[in-house]
């Protein structure tokens, strides 16, 4: 057996809903897809001088995907595209690096280490990063 | 002798461990069954005293792997009810068998013929099918499903018109267990003049079947899912039906006389088995087979139905109170297969399955279960929960399986 991934803190984290639902007016909106188990990701984004103000998303996935779309939304305000990138690399790398290779858990992600031996679940983590990514993306090459 | 699940448990080396204890609940055969003692020796044995390539070779070795390949054919054979092996085409599993067929029989199509399936069908009896749209102009049309996932045979008079083809169904469905009644289907598909093949991945691993009395012109089934080695799998086809489709893989071992030109093929089965076949697998195919034969089938049959039935009563009993449980399930009286298939609302299937391997060891299958359409059919997005059971699971694996999914229920909910 391995380590329990349902730990008071994620359970807590996934059952919040402050930024779950829909913005009044969004300027963006993205959406990532994880083809493998269904779940998907819709972000709204409020965004002013390229700078993330508020986020809000809909979720339908797994309590994983649903806890880390309200700890992304809860520290994302200030971030930009290229923070975000920066958020998503730290994150992927701590839950993939393993022994003395260990990467540390960046803090506002840190209630998520009991999920890195479970490397199908990884991407569950990742799929709220991959929607801001595509607003942003979409963003961009509209600009 | 008595069907008794612990003598059969103690054939599973994976069941055992360290301290001969089990702390292992294993309920996803449907995807991958365990492989009992009998077959692990059998490939050991073939490898250690008998490999050698088949067919052609001309020594002891090449000899006795002759043999022990075209002995599982004929444990093949036996097991589902046809009297002549080579009718019997060793494949790599129940997909490649689809694809074979596909292939072979879609270079037969024109613009405008049909293919009948069912909504109920696992992915690769849908993809294979849909590839030949772009290439024949063909139209692939489904029989309806009911609620509970059964695919309404009856009907079948009223879908079937004179340019079906092929009729492509599930046996046995590996979501919900329902077991499709073939009854009106081969009279209606051989009016028509169209070939019946039937998926029978999931039925295989439950005991023989009279294949010949289902009046399907095609079976096709996989080794890994009826306790055999995965990489086999077998396509059974009626002679007359057989002579009339071409090879679609070619090179060696199912070839007749080679000119730089031109060649002719193998006898059936051969010819359809270009290149060196999984031959290991095959002896463990066979021996899995021989192993199942010789359960005493009605206890066998006995056994999972009860604890089928005690799987959707614990179900049902812990979503009394709440209401948060629905099985997708036909009616037991239908003839059905040990595999129950469930979401508990509010709860993703991968949280389920987590949750109950982290803390219990009881392995599970969550998602769409290569079913996605029928899932969406039946309205869930999010896929389900699915319980297999095989010979060596126990009255514990249930009772821990309904503590296990109370407790998933109490905390994540
Ligand atoms: C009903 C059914 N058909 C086909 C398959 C495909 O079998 P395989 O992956 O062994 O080719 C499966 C297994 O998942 C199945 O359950």
């Amino acid at each position: 057996m391995t380590e329990d991934i349902y730990q008071d803190p994620i359970i807590r984290l996934s059952k919040q809903r402050e930024h779950d639902g829909f913005l009044d007016s969004p300027d963006i909106r993205g959406t990532a897809d994880n083809p493998l188990c269904g779940d998907r990701v819709t972000v709204e984004l409020d965004i002013s001088d390229g700078i993330i103000r508020h986020m809000k998303y809909q979720v339908r996935g797994c309590l994983l995907t649903r806890a880390s779309c309200a700890n992304l939304a809860g520290m994302i305000e200030g971030v930009d595209i290229s923070g975000i990138h920066r958020l998503r690399n730290e994150f992927n790398r701590a839950l993939s690096s393993q022994g003395s290779d260990r990467h540390e858990f960046p803090p506002p992600v840190a209630v998520f280490s009991p999920v890195a031996p479970h490397k199908s679940r990884h991407s569950c983590l990742l799929l709220p990063y991959d929607a801001v990514i595509d607003a942003m993306d979409a963003q961009v090459s509209a600009d | 002798m008595a069907f008794d699940p612990r003598q059969i448990m103690k054939a599973f080396p994976i069941l055992e461990s360290g301290t001969g204890k089990n702390t292992l609940h294993y309920l996803d055969n449907a995807a991958t069954a365990q492989v009992p003692n009998a077959v692990i020796n059998a490939m050991v044995a073939h490898d250690a005293g008998r490999r050698a390539n088949v067919k052609r070779g001309i020594h002891r070795l090449a000899e006795s792997a002759t043999a022990a390949y075209e002995n599982a054919r004929e444990s093949v054979a036996r097991f589902i009810g046809v009297q002549n092996p080579a009718e019997i085409i060793f494949t790599s599993g129940t997909t490649h068998g689809i694809n074979l067929l596909a292939h072979s029989l879609g270079n037969t199509l024109k613009p405008g013929d049909e293919i009948l399936l069912s909504p109920v069908e696992h992915h690769s009896n849908l993809v294979p099918w849909q590839m030949l749209q772009d290439r024949f102009g063909i139209h692939i049309n489904f029989l309806p499903m009911d609620d509970n996932g059964l695919i309404d045979t009856g009907s079948i008079t009223e879908y079937i018109t004179p340019r079906t083809r092929i009729v492509s169904l599930s046996h046995g469905s590996n979501v919900t267990g329902a077991l499709t009644d073939t009854a009106a289907l081969g009279d209606a598909v051989h009016e028509h003049g169209a070939v019946l093949i039937l998926d029978g991945a999931q039925v295989i691993p439950h005991g023989p079947v009279d294949l010949p009395a289902l009046k399907a012109d095609f079976y096709v089934f996989s080794g890994h899912k009826a306790y055999g080695p995965s990489g086999i799998g077998v396509l059974w086809g009626r002679m007359e039906q057989l002579e009339k489709v071409s090879p679609v893989f070619s090179g060696g071992e199912m070839i007749g006389d080679v000119k730089l030109l031109t060649s002719t093929y193998a006898e059936i089965p051969h010819r359809f088995e270009a290149g060196t076949p999984p031959i290991t697998q095959a002896v463990g195919l066979g021996a899995a087979l021989d192993w199942l034969h010789r359960l005493d089938q009605p206890g066998l049959n006995r056994h999972l139905m009860t604890l089928t039935t005690q799987v959707i009563n614990g179900l049902q009993h812990l979503s009394v109170e709440s209401n948060a449980i629905r099985i997708i399930h036909p009616a037991m009286d239908t003839g059905r297969l040990p595999i129950i298939s469930f979401i508990v609302r509010g709860i993703h299937p991968h949280d389920v399955c987590q949750f109950l391997s982290d803390r219990y060891d009881i392995a599970l299958r969550g998602g769409f279960h290569c079913a996605q359409p029928l899932h969406e059919q039946l309205g869930l997005p999010e896929g389900s929960t699915r319980v297999s059971l095989a010979a060596f699971n126990t009255q514990e694996d249930v009772d821990i399986l309904l503590e296990g999914i109370a407790e998933c229920m109490r905390i994540l909910l």
